[in-house]
């Protein structure tokens, strides 16, 4: 026990006084968690506007193919499945969608005027706007084609748009961001600093002197995962703190158990990736190779486990393989609790994941572990 | 005599693949003792001593460390023993007083950091990081690390290569003084001058094998008896003329 808090204690002043370390392993993904924070990923695309048709009629139908682009060109709207009122409303405030609007019964019955409600996130006002202008528009030309009138017989405001503000606590993708990039942290600073540091201490010859004492290996490997699992839940507080005061993302909302539910979290993904690096570092033959072969474990981590993008956006067979990745099971864990406020133990089936990876990987480090 | 054996080779054998690096070595170091391995690189010194330290499996043969078998007992051993590898590395961003506690818990010792820096006169380094000392202090602050456990054979394996002629003197002469602690202290080396200045005793080793064992002026001696030349222009012999006669080739290339 003596040997583990020695190492321990050893290991932490070392990265502590080691500044450059220090510097990169909290600057890099700060840098990239408020950088991405300010992308829109939004506006390439048409707004996201729920419909609820109860009218049901000619001119409706029609109303709706146009905007949903049915009847040829782009689509005006990215319209989603559900016409179910409650559920849309509860998406605007979640702020999956921007808007939704309903179209009344009788809409476009000749003579009569009826009024179209548009509920949209208070967030989202440019956006709510960009979708009110569109759908003037098209009335407009819906209008003159059901109606098939002539111009002197318009009625002037024959359907009027009713705009409703309600204020949406979903964060967008700066909430998606944010756990993405915290879990990312997690992997890359545990696996290239577990990498770095011990092809350096191997040649260095610091680890051979350390075979000629009378430790096991076993006191070495726990005692440098050990630290390596409290830098980690240090860097991830940090930059949850970052999260919340520069990307001003709300952390766990109504969920303070989180701060302390997170902690188990952190070791297991930070022991997946830290026993990753051992073992990489293990099996590479030289410095020159650990560090290539420690990328190309990570990239395609990085892209595939919905840290930046959702998975949803993966073609479908290579989201049968890319769920099953270890950083998959902690990114989405990690964005259940940090955006949703939900416990650690709705997220068994991730924890189960994440676990497997952590015997696997460990496994494979303890196998791999060369002194020189 | 024989109870003063402290480290015992008894026909050591090493291969890796088809090279031979130990062919059948056997010697035996006193209590008291500064035993030299005197040879070129690659003769096989270096092999020798990581077996004896625990860091390697002998293919054939044993060795004992004061009657412990190091084959079946090497973390024993290995606790038993003072090491200084020929690559010898500390932590960077450790200090000295630190390394020295590191290590003393890491052999299950109490020796206190500063009693082990003030015997190799690094007390007023104890607060520098390792990576701010130079070469002669690093060698001298390797062999503070290998007295925490207070072992009964130290093992120093070219203890002054790279050193500056002053650094080496100073070190020869923390070496020397280690004798009077009552280990058994084997060094390697390929520097014939440390070899005769500080060893008692010296082995000859070349291609993985010992060609003469004894006291450097001995060995000297028996050349003179054979008749044996110097490559001096004062004709003085020294070990290197020993090294070339039972050889045939010089010691540094």
């Amino acid at each position: 026990m003596k040997i583990y808090l020695a190492f321990i204690g050893a290991e932490l002043k070392m990265f502590f006084r080691d500044r450059a370390a220090l510097f990169w392993s909290l600057a890099f993904p700060t840098v990239m968690m408020v950088v991405f924070g300010l992308f829109d990923f939004g506006s390439f695309a048409p707004p996201q506007v729920g419909i609820v048709d109860q009218a049901k009629n000619q001119a409706s139908t029609l109303l709706v193919s146009v905007l949903k682009g049915d009847l040829g060109g782009e689509p005006l709207f990215n319209v989603p499945e559900s016409d179910d009122a409650d559920y849309l409303r509860s998406e605007v405030l979640a702020g999956h969608i921007t808007a939704f609007l309903v179209i009344p019964e009788g809409f476009g019955e000749l003579g009569a005027s009826s009024t179209i409600d548009l509920t949209f996130d208070g967030r989202k006002a440019q956006e709510a706007q960009a979708a009110r202008s569109i759908l003037e528009q098209v009335l407009e030309g819906v209008f003159k084609s059901v109606a098939n009138i002539p111009a002197e017989y318009r009625v002037e405001n024959w359907a009027t748009i009713s705009p409703t503000e309600v204020a949406g606590r979903g964060q967008g993708y700066k909430g998606f961001i944010v756990p993405g990039i915290v879990s990312l942290a997690i992997m890359q600073s545990a696996l290239f600093g577990v990498v770095f540091t011990l092809v350096r201490l191997r040649n260095q010859g610091v680890l051979k002197r350390l075979y000629a004492t009378p430790i096991g290996p076993n006191h070495f490997l726990v005692g440098s995962l050990t630290t390596r699992l409290l830098l980690l839940v240090m860097q991830t507080n940090v930059l949850l703190l970052v999260g919340i005061l520069v990307s001003r993302v709300e952390v766990a909302p109504g969920y303070p158990l989180f701060w302390l539910e997170v902690v188990p979290l952190i070791f297991l993904g930070g022991l997946v990736f830290a026993s990753l690096g051992l073992a990489i570092s293990g099996i590479a033959k030289t410095e020159n190779t650990a560090a290539p072969l420690a990328n190309i474990v990570s990239l395609p981590l990085m892209f595939l486990s919905g840290v930046f993008f959702p998975q949803t956006a993966l073609p479908d067979w290579l989201l049968a393989f890319a769920k099953w990745l270890p950083l998959t099971f902690l990114a989405d864990a990690m964005r259940a609790m940090v955006n949703s406020g939900e416990s650690l133990l709705s997220q068994g089936g991730s924890i189960l994941g994440l676990a497997a990876w952590a015997v696997l990987c460990f496994g494979l480090a303890v196998w791999a572990f060369r002194w020189e | 005599m024989a109870n003063d054996v402290v480290i015992d080779v008894r026909d050591l054998r090493k291969s890796y693949g088809e090279l031979v690096a130990v062919d059948g070595v056997s010697f035996q170091v006193h209590r008291g003792e500064i035993f030299g391995m005197l040879g070129p690189n690659g003769a096989g010194k270096t092999t020798t001593v990581e077996i004896l330290e625990g860091l390697r499996q002998a293919d054939g043969g044993e060795a004992f460390i004061d009657g412990v078998g190091v084959k079946k007992n090497r973390r024993r051993v290995k606790s038993m023993i003072g090491v200084q590898l020929q690559q010898n590395a500390f932590f960077d961003n450790l200090t000295l007083h630190e390394t020295v506690q590191l290590f003393a818990t890491l052999y299950g010792s109490d020796a206190s950091p500063d009693d082990m820096l003030a015997r190799v006169d690094l007390a007023e380094r104890a607060k520098s990081r390792y990576k701010h000392l130079s070469g002669g202090q690093r060698q001298r602050f390797s062999i503070a690390v290998a007295m925490v456990n207070e072992p009964v054979a130290m093992f120093l394996d070219e203890p002054t290569t790279g050193l500056d002629p002053q650094a080496r003197r100073r070190m020869w002469k923390l070496i020397d003084g280690l004798r009077s602690d009552g280990m058994a202290i084997m060094l390697t080396t390929h520097y014939m001058e440390e070899a005769e200045v500080l060893c008692d005793r010296v082995a000859v080793i070349d291609r993985g094998s010992i060609v003469a064992v004894d006291a450097p002026q001995t060995l000297i001696e028996q050349l003179a008896n054979r008749g044996g030349r110097s490559v001096r222009r004062d004709g003085a012999l020294t070990l290197e003329d020993v090294f070339l006669d039972l050889t045939g080739h010089h010691l540094v290339d």
